[in-house]
């Protein structure tokens, strides 16, 4: 009962944040918050990248991470692609780790 | 720019893209939902609670806390944690809200219901791409859908110890795919710029700040520093 209440509980705070902002814009937004949109994307993309790139969980080298996220980040510049870059990315760890 | 006028509710094609546009992060989610599975099964949930969870709740980073605290914590502050660690989820919501303007009402509840990071990412790409559509991140979102609640029961079921995934560069599938998706923003100095002060304020932030409130944080202020340096562009050019 109580694990029922939990995840009920977990399962509205979610639904709460992601229907909040989707609901509340009901017109066409003004000028200043389209301007302020327009960055959101970017932001809120690399804020999810950055710390998982530099930081290293447990024992594995953070050079084979900084590598793998360089090569990624050189071939989603050159492509803006989702595949170069993970397959790019991932061979260079797996290269790098194994040497 | 008339956003709402680009509004569209896509085809079952749409649809289709949507869900395909997803299969390279699958490999990532379907590492972590195992693992999960595995951790829900150490704090005590049943294999069937642990998938209940992610059927309801489907928020990675939200389950992995609340296992975290399952055995010390009350259920308020469980809740509480999963609403300070999805509150990034608004400034994704207040991003897409404006390409749903014009849709019939019942898509908002239905599209947000299963919005993650993953889904929110790939949508908003395809919108800036201009093949974006209601139909297409319903698509995006039913694909992430699709392996974490089942990858969370495997894991349950199975229950053995699974070797931790950073050894295998797994947990890297998300940021590299990320990358791919956030060039596509990168438009001008300005944006650049906004991502690199969101990259460097998010590893700062996640060194002091528990939990996600770093994503939201760095979002939050290096967008609205976009809006600053357009401020100071102007200036600059009237002097």
């Amino acid at each position: 009962m109580e694990t029922a209440l939990r995840i009920a509980g977990m399962a509205l705070a979610t639904f709460f944040t992601r229907y909040a902002m989707i609901a509340m814009v009901g017109r066409e937004p003004s000028a200043l918050f389209r301007r302020w949109l327009r960055y959101v994307p970017a932001a809120l993309l690399a804020a999810l990248i950055a710390p998982a790139a530099l930081t290293s969980p447990g024992e594995v080298s953070i050079h084979a991470r900084w590598a793998a996220m360089g090569v990624g980040a050189l071939l989603a510049w050159r492509t803006r692609q989702v595949l170069p870059s993970l397959a790019g990315g991932l061979v260079t760890f797996w290269v790098l780790s194994i040497l | 720019m008339g956003l709402s006028k680009q509004a569209r509710q896509g085809t079952f094609t749409d649809f289709r893209r949507g869900l395909i546009a997803t299969v390279p992060l699958i490999p990532g989610v379907v590492v972590f939902g195992l693992l999960y599975g595995v951790m829900a099964r150490q704090v005590g949930l049943s294999p069937w609670e642990t998938w209940a969870m992610s059927l309801v709740v489907h928020a990675g980073s939200a389950q992995f806390t609340a296992l975290g605290m399952w055995a010390s914590a009350g259920t308020g502050a469980i809740v509480l944690t999963t609403l300070a660690i999805n509150l990034r989820h608004l400034l994704m919501g207040a991003s897409v809200a404006p390409h749903l303007l014009g849709l019939p009402q019942r898509w908002r509840p239905l599209l947000a219901l299963w919005m993650s990071d993953e889904s929110y990412a790939v949508s908003i790409t395809a919108y800036r791409q201009g093949i974006g559509s209601a139909a297409y991140f319903l698509g995006a979102n039913v694909g992430i859908y699709l392996a974490w609640p089942a990858s969370g029961l495997v894991g349950a079921l199975l229950g053995t110890v699974l070797p931790d995934p950073a050894r295998y560069g797994l947990d890297l599938v998300f940021p590299l795919a990320f990358l791919g998706l956030l060039m596509a923003f990168i438009e001008d100095r300005k944006t650049a710029a906004v991502a690199v002060v969101a990259g460097l304020l998010a590893i700062v932030g996640s060194r002091i700040l528990s939990g996600q409130w770093h994503v939201l944080v760095a979002g939050l202020l290096a967008s609205l520093g976009g809006i600053l340096l357009e401020e100071v562009e102007r200036m600059w050019r009237r002097r």
